[in-house]
Parts: C-alpha cells; structure tokens; sequence
C-alpha cells in the first residue's frame, strides 16, 4: 500500500539482535517480521511484539527536568547543558576529575557508548562502567585468558549443526527465546540437549537429560564431567596437544574429582554425570550455552574457565555446531564492552594498565595524559558515593538504584553525591534520585549500530520522532563535550562508526553501508571487503602462540549458605514477559496484563512447613532486609530453594552484594533467606 | 492381553499388512472387489522407510495403555476399553477437529476425507488375529502377550550366546 | 489449513497471544500450562464437522472446505457457538462479534505462526504433521536396531 512504509529496525530487548519492521502507517505504527533475518526468521518473542508500545507511553520524558526545592522544573536544553558542563568542571576544580563517575549503557548504540567513553576519559576520568558489569563481567576475564577473545564463538543459527546441546545456568526458553528454534532445530536431527539448571524451567523442558544441580555448585558439576572425559579417555587429544597448554595442570586438579564425589556436591546421580560427560564429548559437535547462572556468582570467573575448559577438552570449538555460547543480556552489551564502556578496558580491549596502547590511543584522539589504571566499577560507584569519593555521577540509560545488589543500601550511598545526572527515557527509580533529568529518544526515534551477541553489527535507523523535546544519546553527548572545550565535531554517527573502525581492529571493516545490510556483518572484519567472521578459533586462537589456555579452577561454594535464621536459599532471575529492571516491559500493557506482579516460587513442603498457600502474600528476609511477594507454590524448583524473578524493584533490595574477586560481579543468585506469611493480610 | 508387536530386523517393506488392512476395513472384506470399491477402503497401519538406517518399520497404534488420543478428545468419539485397552473411535461423535491427531506421538490418527472423521486402527474386532500381523510373512508384525513377544526374544539371543559359547569351547 | 500446535515445542513464551492481540485487539489463542512441566498453545481448530457450524442459527459460522467461516454480519451474537465449541476456542468480544481464530485473512501466514519462536505453531494440514511424526517414532525405533546392529 502507498501510505505504508517498513522500516527495518533491531529489537529493542535482548542480545540476539532480532531483526523486524516498524511499520509506518496512517495513524500508528505497527510491527511487520523480517522472514529474512538469519537469526530469527521472522519470529519474535512476545517483548519483541509488544516493543513499540513503550514509544508512545504517556510516561516517557519529554524535557529536561532540574530538582528544585519545589520539585521538578521543567528547564530548557540549553540551560539544561550548561548546568551539567558546569557542575562537571566544578568537581573537576574542587575533587579532581577522579571524582567523577560515567555510567553508559548497553542499551545505546555503539556510536553514543563510544563518545561516552571518550568523553569520559578526555576528562581525565577513569570511572567509567556500564552495566555488563553484572552480567557479563567474568566472562571477559575469563574467556580472554583462555581464547583471547571474550565473546561468543558460534552465531546462534549455528546451534542447528550441534550433536549436542549443554546447558548451563541459562534459561534460554524464557529469557533467549529465539536460541530454542535453533536447539529444537539440533533436536530434530538427532541432538542431544542437556541442560544444568536448579530449576524446572521451559528449557528444561526440551531437554534429553536434565541435572538439577544445588545452588551455586557449576565447578563441581563441571570438574567432574572433565574427570569422567579424562579417565575415559574421551578428550581430543590433538586438539589439546596441538592447540591448548595447560592440560596437565588440569588432569592434576580433576583428578580428585571423581563423579561421586561431583555427585555428593550438586546433588544429581552419579550416572547422570557420567551421562552427561559422555553425551557431551562423544558428539561431534558440541555446544556450550551460558549465562547469568553462571556469571553472577562470587566466583563466576572460575565457573566461566570450567565452561572454557570443557570445551578446550574435547576439542569443540573452531567448528560448525560446536563453541562457546555466553548468552548477552542487553541489546547492545557486546557493543558497549568492545567501545571500551568498561572500567577494565579502553576500546579495541586494550587494558587499561597497557600503557603502550594508551599512548596509541593518545595519538588517535589528540590527548595527552589519558588516565592509566583501574577505575571505579558499576559496583564500586556506589559505594565510592557513600564515601564521598566519587560526588557527581552521569548516568545514561541505566535503572542501577533497581539492578544493583543489595540495592536499599546503594539508594543511601547515591544520596550522598553531590550532583547526579540521568538521560532516560523514563522516570526510573534511579532517575527519580537525580539533580538533572535529560530526556532521551528510544531506539527506534534514533539511528545507529548494535551489536548482537553473536557480534552481528546491525544499522538501526531512525523509525520515528522522539517525543517532546527527548533527544537522541548522542547529540546531548557531542552538545555536552562541546560545552566542556573537547573538539567533538561529528555529522552524524556514520562518521563516529568510521572513528571506531579505526580504533577497534574488529570494525575496521564495519561501515554503515555495510551495517545496513540484512543481517548486518559480524565481526572480526579487519577490512572493507572482508566477509565478517561467524566462527571464531578455527584455525588458532587470539592468545600467545595462537594456543587457548586451559585454567583449572577448584570449586567453592557459594558465599550465603543455609542457617538456623535463613534456612532457605533465594535464587533470582528472568521471566519470558519481562525484562530486567523493567522500567520497559512494566510499562507495557500486553505485558504486564500477563505478569502484573512480583512473585516468589516456593517449593511445597516449604510451603507447608512455613505455612504459605498459593497465592498469599509472603514475606522474604534476608541479611539486608525484607519485601513482599505473591507466594506460588510450585515444584518447579526443590525444597530449599525460592525463586524470585528481579523486573520489579523490590527483588535486588534483598540480593546478596558479596562479589567476585576479580570480575566484581555481586552474586545475585544466591541468599539465604527465610519466609513466612505477611501478617494481616 | 496380546499386542500388536514390532520386529523391524525382519520387515522387508512388502506392504501385505497395509493391503490387509485395508481389505478388512472394506465393505465386501475381499481383496478383489475391494480394490473398485468407492470410496476406497483406507489403510490403519503404515509401513515407514527410515532412509538414515535402511530399515523399514510397521508402524500400528499402540492402543496405549494411558491413550493421549483418549484423553484429548473432546467429544467422546475416542473410547478406551477398560479391560482390554483398545482404543476405538466412533465416527458419528467425531467433529473432526483432529486434536487427537495432535496428540498422537506416533502419527496414527489418519483422516477420512469425505466422511471428515478421524480413522484408527480398531484392533479388528471381528478377527482372531488383527489382519495386519495375520498377513506378515516375515513376522514382523506379531500379535501376542508381551510377555510372549519377550520370551521369544529371549530365547532368540539365548540361541546366539550358546552358539557363541559353543563355538569358543570348540576351539 | 489450520494452526497446528505442537506442545513438545511450545515453551510457554506467550508470542502468539501477544502477537495475536495486538493484531485483533483480543487474543484469539491462548497457552496454557499444566503442572508447570508443560504447555499447551489453543486456537480454533477448524474442525472438519465443526460444532460452532452446526449449531449457528444465522449462518454465521459456516463449513468450508478446511476452515470454518465467519460472516460478522449474519452474526446475532446469540452465543450457541461458544456452548457448543468444545476447545473453548470461541469468545465473545463485549464490544463486537464473536472472537474466533480467523486465519488473518488478509496475511499469507497468521501472525501466531510467524512470531513462534521455536516453530511450535505450524500453518499447514494437519496430515502431514501427522505423517512427520510418524517419521520421527519409526525414526527412533531404527534407530534402536541400527545401533545393536553396529555393535552387534
């Protein structure tokens, strides 16, 4: 029809970067699928489908907003950035750039996170973090010290050519729906799915073989497959031989970890771990998903290295049907992370403490003493606030006062900062805390690139107008820098991906042209007319002598265990109809008509030796405090253990703030805690 | 109760159960003027090639004895028998909304397209033997007691080991 | 034609229905799961002698070829259908007419099947599905043999 326009356009939501159309008719706008994206076929989830209803919700932020003794004040753009630019170099004189805080986020595009960073640290600033942080953050130690290279190996369509599936602390069902076309795709042909998971979820479902391990014990699971492949001899020997180091190591350290004692550990059969361990390694290709069961943990990092070791073992990576999958969370957090949104790292993953990168970096972008060491993390901001440390904190695109662990204490901290800007949306609970509100266009009210988990760089264009006076990231980025002296002078974000070409070898190829095709390019592509790489590791890895590097880790268990006053164990994690902190999906009314309220699952003998019902208000302590939730009694998961979903707020008041020593991940999937019923109710 | 039971080691793929199958179903019973017979008697059992392994296997309902097909079925048109299991479908109950046909794990729900009504194996009622396994020449298709069909077996692999044993002790 | 649902695939994601709302105002499938270990996605079936096109005093609801048709202006919102349909497939809307899975007739392919993440939703004949099973069982069962066959 002539009054129709399709634009193509990046789902909104998680990171498989879904492809649809916003259609553009007279009167609305409306969703076509995109029966050719090679990752979804057209088939979206159902945030997928509702995505567009958040555009045109009455609470989206449509001026700059300034805290005043009177409450908010709408205020003008202009004086909008000259407050912030003012208050930047106000802390800058009295505190030192230091004192300053950058949140990006990986729900921008590629081009805003890019000039976040560099602003950021132009400023001299080293605090710079987003919110892979607390999802992703040990798989990027990790899996560079094994592979060189943290990100996922396979594309998702390549699931198809797996013999055989294994699943560990990922619920891809619900949270990664479009990963379970390609397993049951696998499935049809043959494969086997095996899935680790202490819960009974919808991904348990599709599984052949499902180990309902305890809380918190992956290493133990995952040591004793290793030895029961070792002893039985079903390693790949020339792939280890020829193309890992460390072996040895290894083969000293699973030893002892013989499958009953894995077994007394996890608490699932001995022969369900043998099976496990044989399904896995005799397959001629076999697949790794994981996810946050695995990462936020006190020693995600050790479990992340079990995973890589594994598949080192067998020799199933650098092929077809085999790899590594670290599902991503947000749409753009590969994205952010290879911008350099990372306190770890500047772009390109040069080190932070590589000075020699540093000054090339120096060179590109005309700067002379850019900050050299670890900044403050997503996790660390806060509590630097409470300190008085860090006093003014710049936030784009991120709800932390609901995502943070332990989040009642973080609310305190962030109080205490003497000047706190948010660019969002809408008025989220963090938003709500601020001096200055600015508000931001949506993605589809901007343009630029994401990328997905599969490191598929993808052009989003612009669909529609923001609404109000909403801007997109990255004019207020390039109109702040401006006003604080830095040299921005961009067209538009074509020219910013180009600077980022130039800066991260993996992009080097990347141009919008090229990002505008269907399905996009994924990277490495060092060049214009390179292909882009699917499949990383096929022929050697990224690290020294082109050899992967096997760690052995020991299991520890998890920081919170069970206690005479917090006898139960509270694991977190998504729902299908939500999405993280959920200041988008809670505003969605398909969405929240299916799932309107928080909930706690409660196994039923729990249920019946504290006294709880279906469908009665429970309350749930743990060490830092107390909420309430719809109680449903279910034995989706054992005796012991409680399952609360994190899309509403109360849920991360009560997580666990202990972190990983080395990714500083809070371990967000285990507290004890008790229940009871709410009183009076 | 006696089954119909599987052995695809020895189906050949001859089809003589399906033309069985579908002669008892007709309205004369015999195969020379069934053929002209219209509309044409359908089949209730089906012979499957597996391409992957070379094997042809017969498949016929398995009258579970938990019926899914049962089970779902919305109008009563699927009965189970409580003492033998058999499943039957009445056609006249039937409004073909082929939920049992969704149900149905190994496919055997077919579909009569001028009555609009779902077609299942009945076990012939009217036979001894179910025509199927009665027209095997092979034995691929047995009718027996499960327990049957297993000492059988038993006794079969009991032969090969005491060949084997025999032939060691020769040596 | 018809939507075929295939539970084994299905993992409770809701998709259809929120696709399906948002094309006809109100969901005209629904998932349902039971005891947490499985689910089950409803739409009208298109029965072949269907119940809802018998019972119709209007001739609303009318027996086609493989679907059922819907004349909303013969419709006089009666409710014999929604009695007689025994999948709880027909609704009636408050506002309009009777609320009954439709096919999305100006689409190819219903925006349920489109969206289904995993391909649980099938637009097809019912028939071939039903032979696709058959494949899978007689699949796994040369399976079995061909296995104590190679190491026989």
């Amino acid at each position: 029809m002539a009054d129709e326009k399709l634009v193509p356009t990046v789902c909104p939501y998680c990171a498989l970067g879904c492809g649809f159309y916003i259609k553009l008719e007279e009167g609305g706008t409306g969703i076509e699928y995109m029966l050719d994206h090679p990752t979804n076929e057209g088939a979206l989830c159902p945030k997928g489908n509702a995505a567009l209803e958040i555009l045109s919700h009455p609470d989206r932020l449509r001026f700059p907003l300034l805290r005043t003794e009177g409450g908010w004040k709408r205020i003008s753009w202009d004086e909008a950035l000259e407050r912030l630019a003012e208050e930047i170099k106000k802390t800058i004189k009295v505190h030192g750039p230091g004192a300053l805080g950058f949140l990006g986020s990986a729900k921008c595009t590629n081009e805003e996170n890019y000039l976040f960073q560099k602003m950021a640290r132009l400023l001299g600033s080293k605090n710079v973090d987003c919110c892979a942080r607390r999802c992703h953050s040990p798989t990027i130690p990790a899996l560079n010290r094994a592979f060189g290279a943290a990100c996922m190996t396979n594309p998702i369509s390549d699931l198809e050519n797996s013999g055989c599936i294994f699943v560990i602390g990922s619920n891809f069902a619900e949270n990664h729906p479009l990963v379970a076309r390609w397993a049951l795709r696998a499935k049809d042909r043959g494969a086997k799915i095996v899935v680790a998971d202490p819960r009974l979820t919808p991904t348990t479902w599709l599984a052949d073989l499902h180990l309902q391990i305890n809380l918190g014990t992956d290493v133990a699971l995952l040591n004793g497959m290793m030895n029961v492949i070792i002893e039985e001899g079903l390693y790949d020997r020339k792939f280890v031989g020829e193309r890992t180091v460390g072996f040895e190591e290894l083969e000293e350290k699973v030893r002892g970890f013989t499958p009953k004692r894995a077994a007394d550990i996890t608490g699932v059969s001995t022969g369900a771990i043998v099976r496990a361990a044989r399904i896995y390694a005799r397959s001629p290709a076999s697949a790794i998903i994981y996810s946050m069961g695995i990462t936020q943990h006190s020693h995600g990092t050790n479990n992340v290295s079990a995973c890589a070791d594994l598949a080192l073992i067998c020799g199933h990576l650098g092929r077809s049907g085999a790899g590594l999958y670290p599902l991503r969370g947000q749409n753009n957090v590969q994205g952010a992370c290879d911008m350099g949104v990372l306190a770890d790292f500047y772009p390109g993953s040069v080190s932070v403490n590589d000075a020699e990168g540093i000054r090339r970096i120096e060179e590109a972008w005309g700067a002379t003493s850019l900050p050299i060491g670890m900044g403050m993390t997503a996790e660390t901001m806060p509590v630097a606030a409470g300190d008085g440390n860090l006093r003014f904190l710049y936030v784009v695109g991120e709800d932390i006062v609901n995502s943070d662990s332990a989040s009642s204490r973080g609310r305190k901290e962030l109080a205490n900062l003497d000047f706190m800007a948010v660019q969002e949306i809408f008025m989220t609970e963090t938003a709500e805390m601020a001096d200055l509100v600015l508000p931001a266009a949506a993605w589809a009210e901007k343009e630029g690139s994401y990328t997905s988990s599969e490191r598929r760089v993808q052009w989003s264009p612009k669909a529609i107008e923001p609404p109000g006076e909403a801007r997109s990231d990255l004019s207020t980025i390039v109109r702040l820098a401006n006003l604080l002296g830095l040299p921005f002078d961009y067209a538009g974000p074509e020219e910013v991906l180009a600077e980022i070409g130039k800066m991260v070898k993996s992009y080097a190829g990347i141009t919008r042209e090229r990002a505008e095709g269907r399905g996009g390019v994924i990277w490495p592509c060092p060049f214009l007319d390179h292909p882009g790489t699917p499949i990383l590791h096929r022929d050697e890895f990224c690290a020294p002598q082109g050899r992967a590097r096997i760690v052995p880790v020991d299991y520890l268990p998890p920081d919170e265990e069970r206690s005479l006053d917090y006898p139960l164990l509270l694991t977190t994690g998504r729902i299908g109809l939500h999405y993280n902190a959920g200041s988008m999906t809670r505003r969605s009314i398909s969405l929240m008509k299916r799932a309107p309220e928080l909930f706690v699952e409660v196994n039923p003998q729990d249920a019946d030796r504290w006294g709880i019902v279906d469908g009665d208000l429970v309350e749930v302590k743990t060490r830092r405090g107390e909420v309430w939730a719809r109680g449903r009694v279910t034995t989706r998961q054992e005796a012991g253990v409680i399952f609360m979903p994190f899309h509403f707020p109360q849920t991360n008041t009560i997580t666990s703030d202990v972190i990983d020593p080395e990714a500083r991940i809070p371990e967000f999937k285990v507290a004890a805690c008790r229940i009871g019923k709410m009183k009076g109710v | 109760m006696k089954e119909i039971l599987v052995r695809p080691e020895r189906c050949m793929g001859c089809r003589s159960c399906e033309i069985a199958c579908a002669v008892e179903h007709s309205g004369t019973k015999s195969l020379l003027s069934a053929v002209a017979e219209k509309p044409a008697p359908r089949k209730r059992v089906y012979v499957e090639f597996v391409p992957e392994y070379a094997i042809s296997v017969p498949m016929a309902c398995r009258h579970c004895e938990e019926a899914p097909c049962v089970a779902v079925c919305p109008t009563g048109a699927l009965r189970q028998d409580e003492v033998t299991r058999v499943v039957t479908h009445s056609p006249e109950a039937c409004i073909g909304c082929w939920t049992c046909a969704a149900a149905c794990n190994y496919g055997m729900i077919g579909r009569d397209r001028v009555e609009r009504v779902a077609i299942k194996c009945d076990r012939c009622p009217d036979l001894e033997v179910p025509a199927c396994a009665a027209a095997c020449p092979t034995g691929a298709l047995v009718f027996k007691e499960v327990e049957e069909f297993s000492e059988a077996k038993r006794v079969e692999s009991a032969l090969k080991m005491a060949r084997g044993v025999a032939a060691g002790g020769s040596r | 034609m018809e939507i075929y649902a295939d539970s084994d695939r299905c993992i409770l994601c809701h998709a259809c229905v929120v696709a399906c709302e948002r094309v006809h105002g109100e969901a005209r499938i629904s998932v349902e799961a039971v005891r947490d270990r499985a689910c089950v996605p409803v739409a009208c079936h298109q029965c072949d002698a269907a119940p809802c096109a018998i019972v119709c005093p209007s001739g609303a609801l009318a027996q086609e070829a493989s679907t059922v048709a819907f004349d909303a202006e013969k419709c006089t919102r009666c409710g014999l259908c929604i009695i007689a349909c025994p999948l709880g497939a027909v609704d009636l809307d408050t506002v309009s007419m009777i609320q009954r899975c439709d096919l999305c007739p100006d689409r190819e392919v219903p925006v349920c099947v489109l969206t289904c993440p995993t391909e649980a939703l099938i637009l097809g004949d019912r028939f071939e599905e039903t032979k696709e099973m058959r494949r899978r069982a007689a699949l796994r069962i040369a399976q079995s043999h061909a296995v104590g066959r190679e190491r026989a």
